[in-house]
């Protein structure tokens, strides 16, 4: 059932209105792997993009951070709150615009991608800081993208999700395994190929790429089970559901692998919605 | 006089006397129940978010729990002048994602959901009448009380019928 017709380069280039991240979000990424990060190199990459910067500096004033003051100087910000969560801020604040459109091949509804994202980036920090193997901000932050690919295969999905449906049902399969048997490739190598072509750190890569079969991933294993965890609790609570639903496969290993128990799981399950709310009203303000 | 709109949220209990419309949008392992007393105009529903209590139950999600949250809407409409043996329900939800044959009891949340709540009704004797639990699809439900009827809606599918609480 491959289709011969394109491969993902030129699915990704037949695309219009591709999703983009500000090139001063993606500095910021790539900055803070450097030791010689600070609070002043943060700032000015950041600096050099107005809009970013106002949409930073609205989430800091918000009242998650409980600030006592309003802060206007964005090397304040980042001296108050801390390098990751700044850094995490700017890819939300980067990434919002495009998370929020409909997704119809997907049928996904206006913010049901960012519902879906935002709560896996919170199911995937959760389970960094429960298993410790692994930075729970940089687990947010990387599944903070995890269905980018999502957002290429839409379009040429619009007319075919029905029949692919059919086809997962019948044969009992997950979702991601359909899209490789109809294209040769799935929506998590899409969005490897265009965290690639943005120069996205490795580990965004690895995560996008290996989300639905994170037993296949040799880099970045904690990071990629935590977001197989993250997806799996976001979609288990029905939190931005498409047309592909929950047919996709739950890896047990990813358990193992973090030393967590089945019993453990449903403790941070319980108290997931809990804290996806808190943090969807902090990007409220994003409006 | 027009039936009130309902939205039922994760957790939460919405109970009511008089013309109503509910609705549960969004679930995916989480199971929605309604439970009625047309006779009496008292309904309600929840949507319970896992099988057994864990950790503790905020007061603006007593619907978490399938037990707590069943006694907790039956509580609710029996204030409000249902009679116990008159109530009827239905639920809609309950999917999960696809598990492997080895998979670990404790992670299949759907059909644990759907199993504690059969449970809490059989204990209180209250038919369920109708149930569309299971599978790999979220769902949405509604339940309009002016004619009884619970209905079903699957992403990109039409709404279909489930049962009448009557």
């Amino acid at each position: 059932m491959v289709s011969p017709q394109f491969d993902i380069e030129t699915l990704v280039a037949k695309t219009k209105d591709l999703p983009t991240i500000p090139a001063a979000a993606i500095k910021v990424l790539h900055e803070t792997d450097k030791s010689t990060c600070n609070a002043q190199s943060i700032a000015q990459l950041l600096m050099q993009d107005h809009a970013l910067t106002t949409r930073v500096l609205r989430l800091a004033n918000s009242a998650y951070y409980g600030l006592s003051r309003q802060v206007s100087d964005l090397q304040e910000a980042v001296v108050i709150l801390g390098i990751r969560t700044v850094r995490n801020l700017a890819l939300v604040a980067g990434s919002y615009p495009w998370m929020t459109r409909e997704i119809k091949g997907y049928d996904l509804g206006p913010k049901a991608l960012w519902v879906h994202s935002l709560g896996t980036a919170v199911g995937a920090q959760m389970a960094a800081k429960a298993s410790r193997k692994t930075d729970a901000d940089g687990a947010f932050l990387v599944a903070l993208l995890h269905d980018l690919g999502k957002v290429v295969l839409a379009v040429w999905l619009e007319q075919r999700m029905g029949a692919m449906m059919k086809m997962a049902r019948e044969k009992g399969v997950s979702f991601h395994e359909i899209e490789r048997m109809a294209m040769g490739f799935d929506h998590g190598d899409v969005g490897a190929h265009l965290a690639t072509k943005w120069n996205l750190p490795e580990p965004f890569i690895n995560v996008m790429k290996f989300h639905h079969r994170p037993a296949e991933a040799t880099s970045d294993v904690a990071l990629v089970d935590c977001v197989h965890l993250g997806d799996y609790m976001t979609m288990s609570m029905g939190l931005g559901l498409g047309a592909d639903g929950m047919r996709y496969e739950f890896d047990p290993g990813t358990l193992e692998r973090l030393s967590l128990e089945p019993e453990q799981f449903e403790e941070l399950l319980s108290n997931f919605v809990d804290e996806f709310e808190r943090q969807q009203k902090l990007f409220e303000a994003l409006g | 006089m027009t039936a009130t709109q309902v939205m039922v949220g994760l957790g939460e209990v919405q109970a009511l006397q008089g013309d109503a419309v509910f609705t549960c949008l969004g679930l995916g392992s989480g199971v929605a129940v309604a439970i009625s007393d047309l006779q009496a105009g008292v309904s309600g529903v929840i949507h319970v978010m896992l099988p057994q209590p864990v950790g503790e139950v905020r007061p603006d999600r007593p619907g978490k729990f399938a037990p707590t949250g069943v006694q907790v809407l039956v509580e609710r409409l029996e204030a409000m002048g249902a009679e116990p043996s008159r109530l009827k329900a239905a639920m809609v939800g309950g999917a999960q994602v696809i598990q492997g044959s080895e998979a670990h009891i404790s992670l299949q949340i759907g059909a644990r959901n759907a199993q504690a709540i059969r449970k809490a009704l059989a204990e209180r004797n209250i038919p369920l009448v109708g149930e569309d639990v299971g599978g790999h699809a979220g769902r949405n439900l509604s339940f309009d009380t002016t004619n009884g009827k619970v209905a079903v809606r699957m992403s990109g599918t039409p709404e279909v019928s489930l049962c009448t609480l009557r």
